[in-house]
């Protein structure tokens, strides 16, 4: 890998439990391509731009610590019309528009945490937190999972945890 | 689980080792957008910068020269800007380069 890529860590709980890893597991069942993009943008864009996506078409600020990273567009844009579907619930959540004659192939957005503003962090957030001085946690909008990365250091986790049971 | 120690790293190489013929080319497809995906975003910015950096030009320097802001300037290079086409061919023939289409393989397209 290269050295100047962000390193991207699973958010693990005090469980055990990968929240993130258990998401894209069942994604991978129910939609495989859906899987695919999306985890080959986190390996290729997140992890080359960190936080460097808000701003892009990628990601944006949300307020107080809170970032998101949104995949617009997924195999759609490499398939034949008459092999789009239309565009997926988590696009749909993410607000995401259909691109210019292509159907967007909605990918789970994804947020992460960043700092002290950080709302309503869980045990095992505050625990990763205190190991990791410049912590970010990644969740989706309309699910709760997560990833990481760390600049340094991210870690994710969902939403769900951030907010308390959003 | 502990296969990957929590790396997504060594969680998407464990994924294409254990892939199919026939699923290692679905998620060569995927990696191949997000290649090209990253490209359109930010690679006009990376091409920016480090063309700039040849010539040992500070941004602050090809602000003067060009006439284009600085804060500009450093907003294109990490792609969260939309140039028009009159800034960016005052970036490049200060640098010495052209504004032209390529394949999404990196191909130039003929004129």
């Amino acid at each position: 890998m290269n050295p100047d890529h962000f390193h991207r860590e699973f958010y693990e709980d005090d469980n055990g439990t990968m929240p993130v890893l258990t998401w894209l597991n069942r994604l991978e069942s129910d939609d495989m391509a859906k899987h695919d993009a999306i985890v080959y943008a986190l390996q290729v864009i997140l992890a080359r731009e960190g936080a460097g996506v808000c701003g892009t078409e990628f990601g944006r600020t949300l307020g107080k610590g809170l970032y998101e990273f949104r995949l617009r567009q997924g195999r759609g844009r490499l398939s034949p019309p008459s092999e789009q579907g239309d565009r997926t619930s988590a696009g749909q959540a993410a607000g995401a528009p259909a691109t210019t004659g292509i159907r967007a192939e909605g990918a789970a957005p994804w947020q992460w945490l960043r700092g002290e503003g950080a709302p309503g962090p869980t045990r095992g957030a505050s625990a990763v937190r205190s190991q990791l001085p410049d912590v970010v946690a990644c969740s989706t909008q309309g699910g709760g999972k997560a990833l990481t990365c760390n600049p340094q250091r991210y870690v994710a986790y969902p939403i769900s945890l951030l907010y308390g049971g959003l | 689980m502990s296969e990957h120690n929590g790396s997504f790293a060594d969680y998407v190489a464990g994924k294409e080792m254990s892939a199919t013929q026939e699923r290692r080319a679905q998620m060569d497809v995927a990696r191949t957008h997000a290649e090209v995906l990253y490209t359109e975003a930010f690679g006009l910015g990376r091409q920016l910068a480090a063309l700039r950096n040849q010539k040992h030009l500070t941004q602050g320097d090809l602000a003067k020269a060009t006439g284009v802001g600085q804060s500009e300037i450093s907003r294109i290079e990490v792609g969260k800007a939309n140039p028009t086409q009159e800034t960016l061919r005052k970036l490049g023939a200060s640098l010495g380069a052209v504004l032209t289409f390529a394949t999404e393989d990196g191909r130039p397209i003929p004129i």
